[in-house]
């Protein structure tokens, strides 16, 4: 059985995997990308969106999640923090 | 006897130009946890932050009364300073609540009571005590050993170098605290020895900051 994820790599990873797929990606992709279930999927996205780190949009082909500027700034500043978090413990 | 000027008479004013790089270092690490809060939302980096950054407040009014004695900048501030301890009672405090919140971080204390229990507890058995400068440094060896044996178990763990600096920089502190306490009773160039130590101490953390900000950029080229 994997580590515990900490809120920081559950972040990271829903981040990452909206980056990886060219900036959007569905939500069952998203689903099935972050690892997480279908609820604490839905809280994350929420206040990631509260937070401005990713944005939802709509369009023909459906419902996708957009990562934002301040998401892709968030992607390059975590291996500094998480690698200063570590250090300590956290 | 208080905790302003101690130590050899050659030695005042150099150990208030170290509190300066202390005060730097707590405070760059108490702006990387804000950084680490504003990203995550989570309240431990916050509490984290906080603590450094109420470490390096206690610093600074050390190193200012200090070199304020030093200097007599200020006979009524001078006058006040001696008369009263109420800077060294304020340092105290800033300490012991900065310590406390690492404590409750560091161990996961979820309670609240807890720390506050541990805080009053700290300030009972120094402030309203006599020989408090003594008790303050005892109660302090105890804390960071806690911290040291904690980062020590987290080192063994994460096998990294950044955490070995930390647990060597607490295991620094730690050990300056026992010339502190040791400087009263055999001779006050131990107090030399507390000093460097701690510089020590927290030149192992800015040099842990320094990988942490830098070293990244140079590892992956």
């Amino acid at each position: 059985m994997g580590e515990r994820r900490e809120k920081l790599d559950i972040i990271k990873d829903i981040l990452e995997a909206i980056r990886d797929k060219g900036g959007s990606i569905k939500p069952t992709h998203l689903l099935y990308k972050s690892n997480l279930s279908h609820d604490s999927m839905k809280r994350y996205v929420s206040e990631l969106m509260d937070r401005e780190l990713l944005a939802e949009l709509e369009d023909k082909a459906g419902k996708r999640f957009t990562i934002t500027d301040k998401g892709l700034k968030f992607l390059t500043d975590y291996q500094q923090i998480k690698e200063f978090t570590d250090s300590f413990g956290f | 006897m208080t905790l302003l000027l101690n130590g050899p008479q050659w030695f005042q004013g150099i150990d208030a130009i170290f509190g300066f790089v202390y005060v730097l270092v707590a405070l760059l690490i108490a702006a990387l946890s804000n950084k680490a809060y504003k990203i995550s939302g989570e309240k431990k980096y916050y509490y984290f932050s906080l603590a450094f950054f109420l470490m390096g407040l206690a610093f600074a009014l050390y190193s200012f009364v200090n070199w304020s004695l030093l200097t007599h900048i200020s006979p009524l501030l001078s006058g006040v300073l001696t008369t009263f301890d109420f800077a060294f009672v304020i340092y105290i405090l800033l300490i012991f609540l900065a310590y406390t919140l690492l404590i409750i971080i560091t161990f996961k204390i979820e309670e609240s009571k807890v720390g506050l229990l541990i805080f009053t507890l700290m300030l009972l058995l120094t402030i309203f005590s006599y020989q408090y400068y003594l008790k303050f440094h005892i109660i302090l060896f105890i804390l960071l050993f806690l911290l040291a044996h904690q980062f020590y178990t987290n080192y063994t763990e994460k096998k990294n170098t950044n955490s070995l600096l930390v647990f060597i920089s607490f295991y620094l502190l730690t050990c300056a605290e026992i010339f502190y306490v040791s400087m009263v009773h055999v001779n006050q160039l131990l107090y030399v020895v507390a000093v460097i130590l701690q510089l020590l101490g927290f030149l192992t953390l800015f040099y842990m900051l320094l990988r942490v900000n830098y070293g990244r950029e140079k590892r992956k080229a």
